[in-house]
Order: C-alpha cells, then structure tokens, then sequence
C-alpha cells in the first residue's frame, strides 16, 4: 500500500511546477519557510539564489555543493533557502506583503546568479557572495557568520586576517 | 553652486527639452500609503493600465482589507482625480490585475483568484458579471483589443507536466457581460514551462502575436506566435531574444543560453509590433532592456536593440513595459537605482532607429521608491503611466499616476 507521503511525493513530481533547481540532495527551501525555521531555531540563513538555466550555478553545484562535508556543514549551521531570481512563485514576507520570488531578487539586488547572501535569523544581510565559489571559500563564509566574526569584521577583513 | 551641479542642471534640461512629452503632476490611483497596506503592478506583459476614450484605468492588488484583491480606479476625460475605488475580484486571495481600453468608456479587467483566471467588463461604475476562462491552475493573464469590442486573453495554465499559454477570444456584449467565442492553446509545452505572456493585436484584429518565457531549452528563451485569423489559432512558436552566449565562462556546466524574462507588446497600430523584456545577456550588470520589431508585412522580429543607455549599462534594469501607437510613437519605461533608489526611466524609439537617452520620469523619480511600472499611449500620443511608489523597499505603498503630453511638432 503506498503511504500517503510517496502519494504526496508523487503528485509534487507530476504536478509541482519545475523551478530552477537547487543543489541536490540538501534540504533547501522556500524563503518564507526559511525565515520561519530560522527564527524558530535560532539559526542564520543561507541563500541561494539561482536561475533557471545558470551555467554558473550549475558549476558551483558540482563542483563545491557536491563536497559531502561542506554539505554536512551547511545543514548543521544554516537554514538553507534557495531562489529562482526569474520565477513567478509567490512567497509571504513577514510583513504579510506577498511578492514573488523574482522581485525578492530586486529587493535583494540579486542581479546576477549564483548570488549567494547569509542572513541573521531576521533576514537582516551579513554577507553577500557573488559567482562561483570554491568548497574552501564556501567553509571560510561559514565561519565567518557561525562563528559571529561579522559582528566585529568585514568580511573582507576577515578574510585578509588570516582566518 | 558647483560646476558639477551647474553642469548637470544643464543636463537634466536638455534631456527634459528632448522628451516628446511634457509631464503633469503625479496623481494618487489607490489612494495614500497606509501601514501594512502593500500594492502591486504586476500584470503580465504590464498590462495595468489603460485608455479608452479619454478615461484612464489602473487596475492593481492591494491587502488593504487583510487579503491580497484586484481593484480598479478610473478617471474621467477632464477629471483632476480618480474617482472611486472599486473591487474587482472576489472572496479569493488575487495576484497580477490586468486591464485593457475596449472604447466608448469601457474596459476589460482580468486576475488570478485562488488558481483561476477570471475577467470582466467595467463601464462607468458599474462592473459587469465575472467570468471564469480558465480550467485548470492558472495565473499571469495578460489582455489585448482589436478596438471593435473583440478580446484576446493569453494566461499560463497547467497542463500535465507543465505549465503552458492558453488563449482565449472575448466579445463585449450587452449588460456588461463577456461572451467567449473560443479557447486555445498557444503552444504545447512538452519540455518545460511556458510563463508570463503577454499579447497585442493590430490594429483591424485579424493578427494576433502572443509571447512567453520558455523554459523547454535548458534556459529562459523568450518564445512568440503569430495568429492570422483574429485569435483562433497560432502559428508555431518562434525565438525572439538572441541568447547565445557571448561572455566567458561556455565551459560551466549544461550552458544553453543566456536568459531573459518578462516580455511585454504593443501594437504599433497597423503598422507592426514591438516587445521588450528584461534581457540577461550582459551577465555582470543584471538585467538589461531589449527591445524587437516586428513589421506588419511579416511579423517576423528582428535584431535585438538594447533600450537603456550608456549611464544605465552598469546597473539592472526591471521590470520593462512598452507603448506604442501607428504614428510611429515608441516608448519604453521600467525602474533601476542608477541615481540610487529605484527611479522610473524612459526612452523612446527614434525616427533614425536608435533609442534616445533615458530620462529620468518627472514625478516618477527621485527619492524613495518608484518601480513596477505600466505605461500606454492615447489616440492623441499623450503618454500615461502608473507605478508604485514607496518609502522603501520594504515599506507600505500605493499606485500613483502621471500623464505625459506629447508637444506640437513632436513625432
């Protein structure tokens, strides 16, 4: 007997709109949800926002989000909120305001992809990483947002002080 | 006073002395901005406002009373203001109101409610009986005219698998009422979604030319299809953004394209079409507008010209919209931050081909926020638009009007 999950599984594969895809096999979500799940865990968030069709994001999917460790990391450290800065799904703001994925991209100034933001549990901005980017590069962000360095650090200064 | 502000005083002039249009003041649409009250343009193809013998309509989506509903407020002929606001939708949660001029006073609005397109007929004060004109989950209506009381609505709708346009054929009747002649669908999506149509009929009405973002191919391409016989059918779809990838970077990954989204049309009477979208192809500064023409004889688009000018290439432009009229009156609008905050821009198509340089909108820039914007031209090729304008990014927001009127001589 199939259980209601895999029928519920099933009837988002056939009827779920296809958005840009995130990396695989990490449990990204919408924003709204992430804002929601940040605040509830006390955790900052990391947001993703691709495109359909992005070469770039594609690469960094491969290349870095492949790594099973970093993988590891930003599951255990982050809310993870992927976006498809051109598409029309609608999302609720805490302020009740519903946009679409697309303007988050303009309010975020998300003007090209892969753009990568790491939030505070309200969705305040710590960092903003545009474009490929290395497993190393990746674990060096984290640490500067888990371990609270951009209270006292650029991120820039972070990472010319030798980390 | 600087050099430097003397100089761009000077500036700003001349490029005010070289719009076509002089600019009124900015009217309030939706009334003043109100905590926790948030309103948006975001009709597909940026079909949000419209004339129709002198009266002005916006059609928009505000949760002024707690919920997400279209409204609508029009202004009459000579009238300073717009009068009342009516609600258009109904009891359901709504997104991207959109409205065209069907003449004599009258115009037809249309909205997703809750996963169902629906349109109607207004005139004067009165709203006509609404009508459902989708049969599955839908969004993105975007309407044109054939100016004799005929409609096309194009919508996305899910088929299967996919999302794909639909199309459907509307007569204004008696009381107000909508009757549809016939449904469709554009194209058949098999490979990918198919979003945000837009459409626009020349003028006569037996050509119709629909447009969409295709998503088939690996990467948005913007898609469109030519109907001969007023609507009932479409021709195969055809490619109107250049997408080939020009940049570095060919080796990353299933690279099909660059991308592109939001097309928007306009009839250029009976003499053809233009379209722009927000264009992707120049990776490190956002999005840019481009824009297409194509002939009446044809209705083939050509090459790709990029709309903005040299102060806007280093930033993105959103949300492009544009206007056209069969004396050869051209006009793009759409908002960037160039000067800093979000601001609407306009440049129009030049006799010679080229586009000529942005003008910041008066009453539509400056500080806060002035973006999403809808814009048509009249009869009389006076030019009017509606945007949203806000505090901030984030802050509560309303609709606001401006007209342009197109000076003597100006062509």
């Amino acid at each position: 007997m199939i259980n209601k999950f895999m029928i519920l599984v099933l009837s988002l594969l056939v009827l779920g709109r296809a958005w840009a895809e995130a990396p695989p096999n990490y449990p990204f979500i919408a924003f709204d949800e992430g804002l929601k799940q940040a605040k509830a865990q006390h955790k900052p968030i990391f947001l993703y926002f691709g495109r359909f069709g992005c070469a770039w994001c594609d690469e960094v999917n491969k290349k870095s989000f492949s790594d099973a460790a970093l993988r590891e990391r930003y599951i255990k450290d982050f809310v993870l909120v992927y976006v498809d800065a051109e598409s029309g799904k609608k999302l609720r703001l805490p302020s009740g305001e519903r946009i679409t994925e697309a303007n988050l991209g303009v309010r975020y100034k998300a003007f090209g992809t892969p753009m990568f933001l790491y939030l505070d549990e309200d969705g305040k901005e710590l960092a903003r990483i545009p474009g490929i980017q290395s497993v190393q590069d990746f674990q060096q962000y984290d640490r500067y947002v888990s371990e609270g360095h951009y209270k006292t650090q650029t991120l820039g200064q972070f990472l010319k002080g030798g980390k | 006073m600087s050099k430097f502000f003397v100089t761009w005083g000077l500036l700003l002039s001349m490029g005010a002395q070289a719009a076509p249009w002089v600019f009124d003041k900015p009217i309030a649409v939706s009334g003043a901005a109100q905590e926790g009250v948030y309103t948006h343009l975001e009709a597909a193809g940026r079909k949000s406002i419209a004339v129709s013998d002198g009266w002005v309509a916006v059609s928009w989506e505000d949760n002024r009373d707690g919920l997400s509903r279209a409204y609508v407020a029009k202004k009459a002929p000579s009238a300073a203001t717009f009068g009342n606001i009516l609600q258009l939708s109904g009891k359901g949660e709504v997104t991207e109101p959109a409205i065209i001029g069907i003449g004599g006073g009258q115009f037809v609005a249309g909205w997703e409610e809750e996963g169902h397109v629906m349109v109607r007929m207004i005139a004067s004060s009165a709203l006509g009986e609404p009508l459902q004109i989708s049969s599955a989950e839908a969004a993105q209506l975007s309407l044109a005219t054939d100016r004799a009381g005929g409609i096309i609505a194009v919508w996305s709708e899910h088929a299967g698998k996919y999302w794909q346009i639909r199309h459907a054929r509307l007569q204004a009747g008696n009381r107000l009422r909508l009757k549809l002649l016939s449904q469709g669908d554009v194209a058949t999506a098999e490979k990918g979604d198919q979003a945000y149509p837009a459409v626009a009929v020349l003028e006569g009405g037996q050509y119709v030319v629909a447009g969409w973002e295709d998503r088939s191919k690996g990467n948005t391409r913007i898609l469109y299809a030519v109907s001969r016989d007023a609507g009932k059918q479409f021709g195969s779809p055809q490619e109107l953004n250049e997408y080939k990838w020009r940049g570095e970077g060919h080796a990353y990954g299933n690279n099909t394209g660059t991308g592109a989204m939001r097309v928007a049309l306009a009839a250029m009477g009976e003499t053809g079409m233009v379209a722009v979208w927000a264009d992707k192809r120049d990776f490190e500064s956002g999005y840019d507008v481009y824009a297409a023409l194509a002939d009446a004889k044809n209705l083939k688009f050509g090459n790709n010209e990029k709309v903005q000018d040299e102060f806007g290439n280093n930033i993105a432009q959103w949300h492009p919209a544009i206007a056209a009229d069969g004396n050869g009156h051209i006009v793009s609008v759409w908002d960037d931050d160039r000067d800093g905050t979000p601001d609407l821009w306009l440049a129009w198509r030049k006799a010679d081909g080229s586009w000529a340089e942005n003008l910041a909108v008066p009453g539509a820039s400056g500080a806060g926020v002035q973006s999403d914007p809808a814009i048509v031209l009249d009869d009389g090729g006076n030019l009017h638009l509606a945007f949203v304008e806000k505090v901030s990014l984030n802050s509560p927001s309303h609709v606001i009007y401006v007209s342009g009127k197109l000076q003597a001589g100006s062509k």
